[in-house]
């Protein structure tokens, strides 16, 4: 029988192989994929979490919990079908118009991936009427804004007007994350909330989406 | 005129010790396999760059929020760095690249791989910053025995980025290779522009939190950590 206390650890040590294996074996033996994710892997990405918030681990290791988390979501995820699951919730994610830096943007999308969430990766230098076209589309609840410049980050403020003269602002919350934005710069213009780093991004969607 | 420099990597200040320290293994021991990792790519980006720099050092005169040149062209560079660039009369306009090697070495092995591209980001981070530090070497041979400010670039401390335009054209458009784009960033992406003052008057130290007022300041949040 498989020991899935080595799936929490082969997540939390980001160790993708393992991951994957110890998943294949457990679907053999039939466990419920809702019980390997929420006792298994969702608290091995916390407790990466944990350790990264504490100075214990850095990006590296939260990116390769991350990958492991994935590869295990991936083997799960065509059982999950009609079972009356749902993901953790679709985000759509882009650099701002003006601004070209994307690694950032993309260590929170990978995370929100590897905890379950459908992101929409949109790139960088994106309009508002993107971010609009992609919310509409693909019924997004949760838009991620990135900028790192001082000159670009006002930017956000034009996609948030965007979104609320669509008539679409109600039915997403806005999280925004970069080198130069705050909390206060989050509630000036109107975000739902902002997060430091990519960990800090992951707990936040799943309390924007909670409610 | 314009200075400028091709250089070699050993004769930059550029340890590994900076890559741990930068990504936060400061205290903390990376485990084996990601400091190998590190390590690697550390050692590929050494061995595929050809960064350089440039300089052209012009006279000019601090005028209110501005930077006047001698040829009539104006920095926007607002009060901060008014502030911190007084006692200067030579400006010294520069760039400084870890050069486009980089960028096609960063697609080829970081294609899909973010761990791979984040530490290669950081990497060029911090070889950029040291191809500045040298480029200073270089200024300060030209100048002295006057003395210089730390250096100052569009974007941050509420100097407008659009002034990179006024910049990239002063130094000829195309400095080292790097190309300016409609939304006045840099390509490669790992490059620096900016501004020094030069003079026998200039306060050399005065740069810091203390001295700006940006609550925005990505320098700022990290003090506060």
């Amino acid at each position: 029988m498989t020991d899935l206390e080595n799936l929490y650890l082969a997540i939390l040590n980001g160790n993708l192989e393992m991951a994957e294996n110890i998943t294949a074996e457990a679907v053999k033996e039939q466990i419920a994929p809702q019980l390997i994710i929420q006792e298994y892997m969702a608290k091995a990405m916390h407790e990466t979490g944990k350790r990264f918030e504490a100075g214990e681990a850095f990006v590296p290791e939260l990116l390769m919990s991350a990958r492991a988390m994935k590869g295990a979501l991936d083997i799960l995820k065509p059982l999950m079908v009609g079972e009356g699951t749902k993901g953790m919730g679709k985000v759509v994610i882009g650099t701002v118009k003006g601004d070209l830096h994307d690694i950032g943007k993309n260590l929170v999308a990978f995370m929100l991936e590897g905890c379950g969430f459908d992101v929409i990766n949109l790139g960088v230098n994106i309009s508002s009427d993107k971010f609009v076209e992609a919310v509409k589309e693909h019924k997004a609840q949760i838009v991620c804004l990135s900028a790192l410049l001082t000159t670009t980050m006002n930017y956000m403020k034009t996609i948030i007007q965007a979104l609320e003269e669509s008539g679409l602002r109600k039915q997403v919350k806005i999280m925004i994350g970069g080198a130069p934005v705050t909390e206060a710069f989050a509630a000036q213009i109107g975000a739902d909330g902002y997060s430091e780093n990519a960990n800090a991004a992951v707990a936040l969607a799943q309390r924007l989406i909670a409610g | 005129m314009d200075n400028e420099y091709s250089i070699e990597v050993e004769q930059l200040s550029f340890p590994l010790s900076s890559i741990l320290q930068e990504i936060g293994y400061g205290q903390v021991t990376p485990k084996d396999e990601i400091r190998l990792l590190i390590e690697t790519l550390f050692n590929e980006v050494r061995q595929v760059v050809h960064p350089s720099c440039l300089f052209q050092i012009l006279n000019g005169e601090i005028e209110g929020e501005k930077v006047i040149l001698e040829n009539g062209a104006t920095f926007h560079v607002g009060k901060i760095l008014s502030r911190l660039l007084q006692g200067a009369d030579q400006f010294a306009l520069f760039t400084a690249t870890v050069g486009n090697e980089f960028q096609k070495y960063r697609k080829e092995v970081a294609q899909e791989n973010l761990l791979h591209d984040f530490i290669i980001d950081t990497i060029g981070s911090c070889l950029v910053e040291a191809v500045g530090d040298k480029m200073e070497t270089f200024l300060e041979q030209e100048t002295a025995p006057k003395r210089h400010t730390h250096r100052f670039s569009p974007g941050y401390c509420g100097w407008p980025l659009t002034d990179q335009k006024t910049l990239f054209r002063l130094l000829n458009g195309k400095p080292c290779g790097i190309i300016l784009s409609e939304e006045c960033l840099m390509l490669p992406e790992k490059s620096i522009s900016g501004i020094i003052g030069i003079g026998t008057q200039v306060n050399e130290k005065a740069y810091g939190c203390r001295y700006c007022e940006m609550d925005t300041c990505y320098k700022r949040k990290r003090r506060k950590k």
